[in-house]
């Protein structure tokens, strides 16, 4: 079991419905389920966009929509289209497709629950992203990049300024919109039961519009005054700043952020690590900005979320930070069947490091320029989201409108047809075979290091280029780095390459071997960290101390951690730190481009056994009633599955030796499989992510007898399930009853 | 020239799926004609390389930098045909040109020659590459390109391009441009053709029912897909496209002369340029 079991959020709200003061939703997230008024939430949604449709179709669509088995819907309210003029709204007086109130009223007549997505952020493909024009008038609420000009978004069918968040006549104008948007809706009054809104988005897809290089934006007066006062919480006073970057700086107000990625020694590598930092908050904080907005004005008995642009939510962006003040957070995604392994890596993260993981936004059709998803796409990529963890999807678009094609339901309340019984099958499975109910097994975490990735972030050439923008183009399916420099930054080496290089090989070696893992970062709790029997994560020469602390507490209570190459010997602010390395060798030898197994290394340590032994790559320490296991190896590019086939046994072998039997693994590299069970009840879902046809054995030591749950036909073998299994496919096993 | 408030829709789901995969699938019927170019980027920062890699398979290649001006010789010992260099800085700077001038409320065209702009502001300052190409980049202005399109496209158009097969529509493209903007991208899906046949008078019919629908004059263009691709690879396109006209292979309705002259002037390049 993995999930952190007994997580749970009460809303507060049923001490205000004690009370009688006001409406709120009855709802708990716990075990990664939503619970509404007690009952646990069949979380699948679709958007439909109200004012980009004909009003007099609302409840016809909505028909059609819950002819789906969809109970819920999601839609934007965008303060563009409902602002008239500065402070003058059009919620339906005017325009009845703007008429936000009656549409609830429509769904709530018709039993089908709203996800409210209020922005200011929106998107929705609408010129400026649901922002009014006027806004970018005003200079002075725009963010700056380093060069002092205003950092643009390239989007069609126009470009435009990005405002900055943290200027207080910003924050008013959003709140002026959200008091008459609470205003029209009532606003308590709108959640549910006497309404039907059961969450509420803060912002959306908030990520510095995913130029996120800590050098390219925001040097505004108000992003530095933040970057002066979060420097400022952080280190206490300016002498103990002073002693930390080895500068002398009199005051706060003298302290700029740097404008470029330049470091010659660990200490000065700090300054920019901080400022790399600080990116996240800054975006933690737009955030939280909108969400206070939200319930001084709806309450707080209703959950809060937030969606991410990208599945795998590295530096700027914080989930768990984010959590703090929003009861759940979502991730987006638009795949083609060919990036199954960039979605299947951010899904094992969503899911190991969410509260309540769920694509906020999933495609369902395609956004006007971009290249067209297949129904076969659709197919096999939202049951690759469901097979690795997702526990709720709101489908983007389920319902067509203007600048965007090949939804189930047309504009004007027709369907197509193949589409529409997708999605009805889809949520007939999901439900009949109890998916929703069930927990995925997964012994083994990958974490992330989030100091490393914001290294990585800061190390990423040619701003505005970023990390995340790296991982949205596919950074597992091609060599992760190669938009991040090979400097050291006055670290003994390139942390930055070398990390993301060595995260790789972890993911591609777990995945040949057929192990079963899931994938966090280094802010992970300890309690979700306690919840696995091996965590892995790639190690350098400085760490977090607090994180070093407990993963080591995480191997003393029994655990076995997999770290390397490095023993870190420094802690996050570049001071002596021991914690692990205490407990490590020093390597007799290391050897530079090295061959193992047949591939290609960098380098590889080799460290001499105690009874004089021969030396080995790796060694493991006990500690407490758990380990310590050693790597030494700095993996050169590997760009998917094959290259890590021969690295696939030394996982095995780790994985064993942390007392994990390997279950469900299949004789061919490329299959992958992961297993769900509730009881005796046991789900296997086996996909080919390939565009070959493959038939695999996959050995098993328990369950049976097996049944294809999409044919009811049993699957023979003793020991062995043989499957055949056609290009992109996934198919579902079921064993116990 | 791309209206603000642009309007699309019914694109049809599987009409403009097969549309945007058309340039891929034409290409591919060029593609026997030589293995793709490999290109190495290098990022510098003065003598230092950050990074060089291959660009199309984005794997790390070692250099013996020279520094930008011996592009030529880093070309010759690491054997690529192509080499860009940027300097790390390069993106940024070219954004910041961009973005010192841009005005969010023009044209998106105008908005994109900013950035081209920047492009050549920065083209030999920290931007290299090898073969050098131009000493310096025009770039046209958009007063230009917009006079150019208003030339060629007759105000109040509603242009309809329709891909058939064996007369039945395969994909279709409906372009609405008036005032100097393109205001409306749809397909036949709009006036419920999406997969139609449009033989025997079905294409002037929906013709007429776009210009119900959507105003303006409607011009179209249909042509067969198999002729469309035969147009791709063939060694002579011109006489491609002859035929088609004389077969009916392609049909058009209302076509202005102009663009039967751009018609034939492209074809006629593209017959010289494949030679």
């Amino acid at each position: 079991m993995q999930w952190p079991v007994g997580i749970v959020l009460s809303s507060g709200a049923r001490e205000k419905d004690s009370k009688g003061a006001c409406p709120a939703v009855d709802y708990r997230i716990a075990d990664q389920r939503l619970f509404i008024d007690g009952a646990p939430l069949s979380f699948f949604s679709g958007s439909f966009q109200y004012w980009r449709i004909s009003d007099e179709l609302w409840a016809p669509i909505l028909d059609k929509v819950k002819g789906m088995g969809f109970g819920i819907i999601e839609t934007y309210m965008p303060w563009s289209v409902h602002e008239t003029a500065p402070g003058e709204f059009d919620f339906g007086t005017r325009d009845p497709r703007k008429d936000v109130s009656r549409f609830l009223a429509v769904c709530h007549a018709a039993g089908v629950k709203v996800l409210a997505r209020p922005g200011p952020h929106i998107n929705a493909e609408m010129t400026y992203f649901g922002y009014p024009e006027r806004i970018f008038a005003d200079a002075d609420l725009l963010a700056r990049c380093a060069d002092g000009t205003h950092p643009v978004l390239p989007a069609p069918p126009r470009m435009f300024p990005l405002p900055c968040y943290h200027h207080p006549r910003f924050q008013a104008e959003v709140r002026t919109y959200f008091e008459a948007l609470a205003g029209s809706l009532g606003g308590e009054r709108c959640l549910h039961p006497s309404g039907p809104v059961i969450a509420i988005q803060a912002d959306n897809e908030c990520s510095k519009f995913m130029r996120a290089n800590p050098f390219d934006w925001d040097y505004s007066d108000h992003a530095v005054r933040l970057y002066r006062s979060w420097l400022q919480s952080r280190y206490g006073t300016i002498d103990d700043l002073n002693q930390a970057y080895g500068t002398r700086t009199a005051s706060w107000q003298l302290i700029d952020p740097p404008r470029r990625m330049s470091s010659a020694s660990a200490r000065d590598l700090l300054r920019m690590l901080d400022w790399s930092e600080f990116g996240e908050h800054y975006i933690n904080e737009s955030v939280r900005s909108i969400a206070a907005m939200l319930r001084e004005l709806f309450g707080d008995g209703v959950p809060y979320f937030h969606n991410y642009p990208v599945t795998l939510p590295v530096s700027p962006l914080d989930m768990t930070g984010a959590e703090e003040f929003l009861d759940f957070q979502g991730v987006d995604a638009y795949p083609q069947k060919t990036a199954y392994h960039g979605v299947r890596c951010g899904v094992k993260y969503t899911s190991a490091m969410s509260r309540l993981p769920v694509m906020a936004e999933f495609s369902s059709g395609s956004i006007y320029y971009a290249l067209p998803l297949s129904l076969d796409d659709q197919t096999f990529t939202t049951w690759s989201i469901l097979m690795h963890g997702i526990r709720g999807v709101n489908f983007y678009m389920i319902v067509e409108r203007e600048r965007w094609y090949g939804s189930p339901v047309k504009r004007d309340g027709g369907i197509r047809s193949k589409h529409y019984a997708f999605f009805t099958s889809l949520l007939e499975r999901v439900r009949a075979w109890g998916l929703e109910e069930m927990t995925c097994e997964r012994p083994v975490m990958l974490l992330l290091n989030r100091e490393y990735d914001r290294l990585a972030n800061a190390a990423s050439l040619l701003s505005p280029v970023s990390l995340l923008i790296q991982q949205f183009t596919g950074m597992f399916d091609r060599p992760p780095d190669r938009f991040t420099s090979d400097e050291s930054y006055g670290l003994a080496e390139p942390v930055a390459s070398r990390y993301l290089r060595m995260l790789a090989f972890w993911y591609w070696a777990l995945t040949a071997s057929g192990a079963h893992f899931a994938m966090g970062d280094t802010s992970v709790s300890p309690e979700t960290l306690s919840g696995y029997r091996m965590v892995i994560v790639p190690t350098f020469e400085f760490m977090d101390a607090g994180v070093q602390a407990r993963l080591l507490a995480f191997a003393e209570a029994g655990g076995t951690l997999v770290l390397g190459p490095r023993a870190p010997s420094l802690d996050g602010r570049m001071n002596l730190c021991d914690t692990l390395a205490r407990h490590l060798r020093e390597p007799t030898k290391l050897l530079g481009d090295a061959d193992l197994f047949g591939v290609h290394v960098d380098e590889l340590a080799l460290y001499a056994d105690d009874d004089s032994g021969p030396p080995s790559m790796t060694y493991a320490v006990e500690v407490g009633s758990g380990r310590l296991v050693h790597l030494g190896l700095v993996a050169a590019e590997l760009c998917g599955v094959a290259d890590a086939g021969p690295f696939a046994p030394m996982v095995d072998t780790l994985t064993r030796a942390a007392g994990i039997e390997p279950a469900f693994v299949p004789s061919d590299h490329s299959v992958d499989v992961a297993v769900w069970s509730k009881g005796q009840r046991l789900l296997i879902f086996v996909a080919n992510p390939t565009d070959s046809a493959i038939e695999t054995n996959i050995s098993h030591a328990r369950g049976g007898p097996f049944v294809d749950l999409e044919t009811g036909e049993a699957v023979r073998g003793d020991g062995t399930l043989t499957l055949a299994l056609e290009p992109y496919s996934i198919r579902a096993i079921g064993a116990g009853a | 020239m791309i209206a603000k408030d642009l309007t699309v829709i019914d694109l049809g789901g599987d009409n403009w799926s097969r549309l945007l995969k058309l340039p891929r699938e034409l290409a591919g019927e060029r593609s026997g004609e030589g293995p793709r170019k490999r290109v190495l980027l290098v990022v510098f920062e003065g003598l230092k390389v950050l990074k060089a890699i291959d660009l199309l398979d984005g794997t790390a290649v070692e250099v013996d930098w020279m520094g930008s001006w011996r592009l030529d010789l880093l070309a010759r010992r690491t054997g690529y045909p192509v080499v860009v260099a940027l300097e790390n800085s390069a993106l940024a700077r070219v954004c910041g040109h961009a973005q010192r001038e841009m005005d969010f409320r023009a044209d998106m065209l105008e908005q994109w020659g900013g950035y081209l702009k920047g492009v050549a502001r920065e083209w030999r300052r920290t931007i290299f590459s090898w073969p050098q190409g131009p000493a310096r980049i025009p770039v046209p202005s958009h007063r230009m390109v917009q006079a150019a399109v208003s030339a060629l496209v007759p105000d109040g158009t509603i242009g309809l391009l329709a891909i058939t097969e064996r007369g039945r529509a395969w994909a279709s493209l409906v372009l609405g441009y008036s005032g100097g903007d393109i205001w409306l991208v749809s397909s036949l899906d709009a006036v419920g053709m999406e997969e139609a046949d449009l033989r025997d008078g079905q294409l002037a019919n929906a013709c007429d029912l776009l210009a119900a629908r959507f105003g303006g004059r409607v011009r179209a263009l249909a042509i067969e897909r198999d002729l469309l691709l035969k147009i791709a690879s063939a060694r002579l396109p011109a006489a491609e496209v002859l035929w088609g006209l004389n077969s009916g292979e392609i049909k058009t309705i209302d076509y202005p002369r102009r663009w039967k002259a751009l018609l034939a002037g492209a074809t006629l390049l593209a017959t010289r340029l494949r030679k």
